[in-house]
C-alpha cells in the first residue's frame, strides 16, 4: 500500500515542495493516521480536495484501508460531484481543508487538516489491517456526465519506474489535476521513486507556475502538446534544469516534437498513449509522431493494441472492463477497449488522425479536425491551431479555422491568404478551412487540453 | 451590396474554380459558373463575414437562390434592420 511504500525513502528526504511549505517523506507516510484508517477500513471512501498536498495525504490514508476509494476532481460542481458518490455508493468522505460548502452528501465528513497539528503515528499504520484497495477514477466527461472506471493502485503504477534510485535530483512537476489520470502518474511516478514533486499555486496563471518550477528547478515536466506550446510561447528558458519532457492527452505532432528538442536540445521528449479507461498504453522517445507498427505485435509494456475500422483498441489486464454504476461495458468480448482514436499505418509507423467523435461532416465527407490542425501547424508562422465545425446550408458543416500566430509575424492579411494557400496544397478541397482567423490565444481546459467546443 | 456579393464571389471562385470569375449578370445561373455546390457554401460563409449576417439562418423556408439575382436579393430581402 502506498504509506508503507513511502517509508523505504529517508523520512528527511523531501517528498514535496509547494509555494507554501516542503513536505518529508516521513510526513507523508505517517499521512497514513491509525484512527482515520480504522474509521474508513472495508468502506467507500470519496476523496476530494482543493490542495494536490491535501489530496495526496487523503490518498495516503485511504489505500490499504478503505475497499474503494473515489477520486473527485476539485474542479467538478457539487451537483456532479454528489452524483457520482450516490452512484458509487460511498459511505464516507475525507477531503482537504477547507471542506467544500454544502459537504459531498449525507455522508460522514472527515477533513484532512495540516501536519502541524497531528502528531505523527508510524507504528499505528504500520499494525493497521491492510485491505487491498481498488481507486476509481472519473473521465473528464466532454461527452455527458463523467464516468467512473475501477483501477488498482497496481493499474496505475504499471508504468512507474520505483526503483528507490531512479528518484535521485529528479523534480518533477505537477501541471496536471492530480484527481485525473495524467496528474495521478505525475504524482505517482515522483512519490513512489523518491523524487521531489513540484507543486506550483494552484490558481495561478501558466506563466507564474512556470517561473515556480524554473526556481525550483524542475528536472521533468509533463503537460498537453497544447500546454507545451504555450509554455514555447510564454519562453522555456526559466525551465533551466528540464531533463525529461513528457507530452500525453492529445495528438504529439513532429512540430511540437521538433519545437521542443530544439528549445530544450538536453532533455529527452516522449509523447505518451493513455487514457483513463485504457490506463497506460505505451510511451514513445524516438521524437517522432506517432508509433512503431512493431508496437502492434511486441507491445513494449505488455499492454496489448490492435487496429479496428481504422481505430486504435487497447487490451489493458488490470483494469475493469466495465463504467462503474452502468451495465455498459467497456471493452469488447475479448477485453479490447476501443480508444475512439483513429490511426493511419504510415510505413513501418502508425500515426494519429484525431478523435473519431469529433469528426466534422462536409457534405457527407467526414473530416477529422486534428488532421487539418496538424496541416495548419506545419506553418513556420502558426503557433497554435483549432480546427472545427460550423454549420453551413449547403453542405451541412463547414471547416474552420481559428490560428495564433508566432510573436513578430505581421501582414495578416497575407499570412491568412498564404495558410489557405498552404492547406489548398496539402488537403483534399473539402478539408480546406472556409474561414481562417487570426486569433490572440487559444483557451485550454482545467486537463490541458485544447477547449474545442 | 449586388457589388460586395459579385466581389466575395470572385475571390472565392478565385480560390475555389478553375479559371477566370464570369461576369455576373442578374441571369446568370450560379451552379452553370463552375463553382460546385462545395464553392457554393464557401461562398455563403464568407457572405456571412463580409456582410454581418447569414440570410440563410434569418429565412424560414429552405430556399436555393439559382440565379444571380435571385441570390442578391435573398440578401436584400433578410437584410437585418
Amino acid at each position: 500500500m502506498l504509506a508503507s511504500l513511502l517509508e523505504r525513502f529517508e523520512g528527511d528526504r523531501i517528498a514535496v515542495a509547494g509555494s507554501i511549505q516542503d513536505v518529508r517523506f516521513r510526513d507523508l507516510a505517517n499521512a497514513g493516521r491509525s484512527g482515520i484508517r480504522a474509521r474508513i477500513l472495508g468502506r467507500s471512501v470519496a476523496v476530494m480536495a482543493r490542495d494536490p498536498l491535501r489530496a495526496l495525504e487523503c490518498l495516503i490514508c485511504a489505500d490499504g484501508s478503505a475497499s474503494r476509494l473515489l477520486l473527485l476532481s476539485p474542479t467538478l460542481d457539487l451537483k456532479t460531484a454528489r452524483d457520482l458518490v450516490n452512484r458509487v455508493g460511498c459511505d464516507i468522505a475525507l477531503v482537504g481543508a477547507p471542506a467544500p460548502t454544502g459537504g459531498l452528501g449525507a455522508i460522514p465528513h472527515i477533513t484532512i487538516p495540516d501536519y502541524e497539528q497531528e502528531p505523527s503515528n508510524i507504528e499505528g499504520a504500520a499494525r493497521a489491517e491492510r485491505v487491498e484497495t481498488r481507486w476509481l477514477l472519473t473521465t473528464s466527461g466532454t461527452t455527458g456526465a463523467p464516468k467512473v472506471v475501477d483501477h488498482s493502485l497496481d493499474s496505475l503504477t504499471c508504468s512507474v519506474n520505483a526503483g528507490s534510485s531512479t528518484g535521485a535530483g529528479v523534480r518533477w512537476g505537477l501541471l496536471y489535476d492530480l484527481a485525473r489520470f495524467a496528474g495521478l502518474q505525475v504524482v505517482l511516478q515522483s512519490v513512489l521513486s523518491g523524487a521531489v514533486l513540484l507543486v506550483p499555486p494552484q490558481e495561478s496563471p501558466l506563466g507564474e507556475q512556470i517561473d515556480f518550477l524554473g526556481s525550483r528547478g524542475c528536472t521533468h515536466l509533463s503537460a498537453t502538446p497544447t500546454l507545451w506550446r504555450k509554455i514555447l510561447m510564454l519562453g522555456g528558458e526559466r525551465l533551466v534544469a528540464l531533463r525529461q519532457i513528457t507530452l500525453g492527452g492529445e495528438i504529439a505532432d513532429s512540430q511540437v516534437l521538433r519545437a521542443l528538442k530544439s528549445a530544450f536540445p538536453q532533455a529527452r521528449v516522449t509523447h505518451i498513449f493513455a487514457s483513463t479507461e485504457a490506463g497506460y498504453g505505451f510511451s514513445v522517445s524516438d521524437g517522432e509522431q506517432g508509433f512503431p507498427s512493431s508496437f502492434l505485435t511486441r507491445p513494449p509494456s505488455g499492454v496489448e493494441l490492435k487496429v479496428l475500422n481504422g481505430r486504435l483498441c487497447v487490451r489493458n489486464r488490470r483494469v475493469s472492463p466495465c463504467y462503474v454504476g452502468e451495465d455498459w461495458k467497456l471493452a469488447d468480448e475479448d477485453g479490447f477497449i476501443d480508444t475512439g482514436d483513429m490511426v493511419l499505418k504510415r510505413g513501418n509507423r502508425f500515426v494519429f488522425l484525431g478523435r473519431s467523435n469529433g469528426a466534422i461532416s462536409v457534405g457527407g465527407d467526414k473530416v477529422l479536425p486534428e488532421v487539418v490542425e496538424q496541416v495548419i501547424l506545419a506553418h513556420p508562422d502558426v503557433l497554435m491551431a483549432r480546427v472545427f465545425g460550423t454549420k453551413n446550408p449547403i453542405v451541412g458543416a463547414l471547416v474552420s479555422a481559428d490560428v495564433v500566430l508566432k510573436p513578430a509575424v505581421g501582414d495578416l492579411p497575407g499570412v491568412r491568404a498564404a495558410l489557405i494557400r498552404f492547406c489548398q496544397e496539402r488537403l483534399p478541397r473539402h478539408q480546406v478551412p472556409a474561414i481562417l482567423r487570426i486569433v490572440e490565444d487559444l483557451p485550454n481546459l482545467e486537463s490541458g487540453k485544447l477547449a474545442r467546443s | 451590396m449586388r457589388e460586395r456579393i459579385a466581389a466575395v464571389f470572385a475571390r472565392v471562385f478565385r480560390e475555389m474554380a478553375e479559371g477566370e470569375p464570369p461576369q455576373l449578370t442578374e441571369e446568370t445561373v450560379l451552379l452553370n459558373t463552375g463553382l460546385d455546390s462545395l464553392g457554393f457554401a464557401v461562398l455563403i460563409a464568407r457572405l456571412e463575414e463580409e456582410v454581418g449576417f447569414d440570410p440563410f439562418a434569418a429565412s424560414a423556408e429552405a430556399y436555393y437562390p439559382r440565379t444571380f439575382g435571385d441570390l442578391a436579393d435573398f440578401y436584400e430581402r433578410n437584410r437585418p434592420r
